[in-house]
């Protein structure tokens, strides 16, 4: 109950605070443009977004169900809705992200007339970066309130992940970083988890690195006209978030490479729906599948799987990069 | 469902291309040339980094369309 009423005054403030910068941008007091006054906006209202993301992750953490979901044919739940959501409004507002920051930068770089009002592309830069800060705070509430790790990886097992990485990646990758870490190859690697070792050795750190330096960075650059900031500061916080973007963009490519191969299919199925075939989870998540198989299921959805799609499946394994 | 993700992919990647390009030649553009390699390296790099990491998603996404099923 308290923590229902704790998200609905988060919402109530959020909606009050952008509705506050709202009326102070449109009520013509202040000699501003569309492109200085949305950038007033974005700074004032960040503080209400953050706080609503905290209360929202919160709130997520609090109405977690431990245990994983099995359906009746044996799919296994891999995704929360709530995660679904989340990872789809993340992604729709990075690629955003990403286009208009570039779009911007191009412009720079080329000097070049553009065919788009700018203060329309920095417009939709700044309520990308406000719904991606708020997914980004949710998540990191929620999954520091809960311990979650999954995709991270625990102390101690530095070793273990960088050997069952360099058994993932292809052949001559792998070999090569098994020789530089003094790895004795011929041992088999170890049994991959919920995600690949691919995944939280490299993707998900990256992810968290990318994100974070963008997102501090950006803000620091939207409060330059409300604190003052010294020039050089502000010059190398530019470069960053300008390599930040650029690392951005690529992690996006790698990512898509990586759900979009063929024998991962399922992955990205699982993406979206939430769900994932037994068979796979036991021929590629080995150590996930004994864990869940000596683990009692929490409840099973008996409702009919959706009709049954054929999964197209290259050479490589499911934790190949 | 596998075939609107694979044609999306191989549209990212060909834009990320065509940006990379856009990228590398602002690089080494004579604006750029007179502010030095710290300001020449990003575009440069980074265009050459979105040209070559687009290759192995469009690759992926063909062989999404292309490569035999398997049912788990």
């Amino acid at each position: 109950m308290i923590r229902n009423i704790l998200l609905l005054v988060g919402a109530a403030l959020l909606v009050v605070g952008f509705a506050v910068s709202f009326s102070q941008w449109g009520s013509g007091a202040q000699p501003w443009g569309q492109l200085l006054g949305d950038n007033f906006w974005f700074a004032r209202t960040l503080p209400f977004s953050l706080g609503f993301a905290v209360i929202l992750g919160y709130w997520r953490a609090a109405n977690w169900t431990d245990g994983t979901a099995r359906r009746s044919d044996g799919a296994i739940r891999r995704f929360a809705r709530s995660t679904i959501v989340l990872h789809a409004v993340a992604g729709i507002a990075l690629v955003a992200l990403v286009a208009t920051g570039g779009w911007q930068y191009l412009k720079g770089l080329l000097d070049a007339e553009t065919p788009i009002y700018m203060g329309t592309v920095y417009r939709i830069h700044y309520i990308a970066a406000t719904v991606l800060i708020i997914v980004s705070v949710t998540l990191a509430t929620d999954w520091l309130l809960r311990g979650e790790n999954a995709l991270g990886l625990a102390g101690g097992q530095r070793m273990r992940a960088w050997r069952g990485l360099s058994h993932e990646l292809p052949r001559p990758i792998g070999h090569l970083l098994g020789y530089l870490m003094g790895m004795n190859m011929q041992r088999p690697g170890p049994a991959t988890e919920q995600f690949t070792f691919y995944e939280r050795a490299v993707s998900f750190p990256t992810w968290n690195l990318a994100i974070g330096l963008i997102i501090i960075t950006g803000v620091i650059k939207a409060m330059r006209y409300i604190y003052p900031i010294p020039g050089d500061v502000l010059y190398w916080t530019s470069a960053a978030h300008v390599g930040a973007g650029v690392l951005l963009a690529l992690k996006v490519l790698d990512h898509l490479r990586y759900v979009l191969a063929p024998s991962r299919w399922p992955l990205m199925t699982a993406m979206w729906t939430g769900w994932i075939p037994e068979g796979y989870v036991r021929r590629f998540h080995p150590a996930w599948y004994a864990r869940l198989e000596t683990q009692p299921t929490t409840h099973t959805v008996v409702t009919p799987p959706p009709a049954a799609q054929p999964i197209r499946a290259g050479s490589a394994g499911g934790a190949a990069s | 469902m596998r075939v609107v993700w694979a044609l999306i992919g191989i549209l990212f990647g060909l834009l990320c291309i065509y940006a990379g390009y856009l990228f590398f030649t602002a690089g080494i553009g004579a604006k750029l040339l007179q502010k030095g390699i710290y300001l020449q390296a990003p575009p440069i790099l980074g265009g050459l980094a979105l040209m070559i990491l687009a290759l192995p998603l469009i690759w992926n996404c063909v062989r999404l369309l292309t490569v035999r099923t398997e049912r788990y």
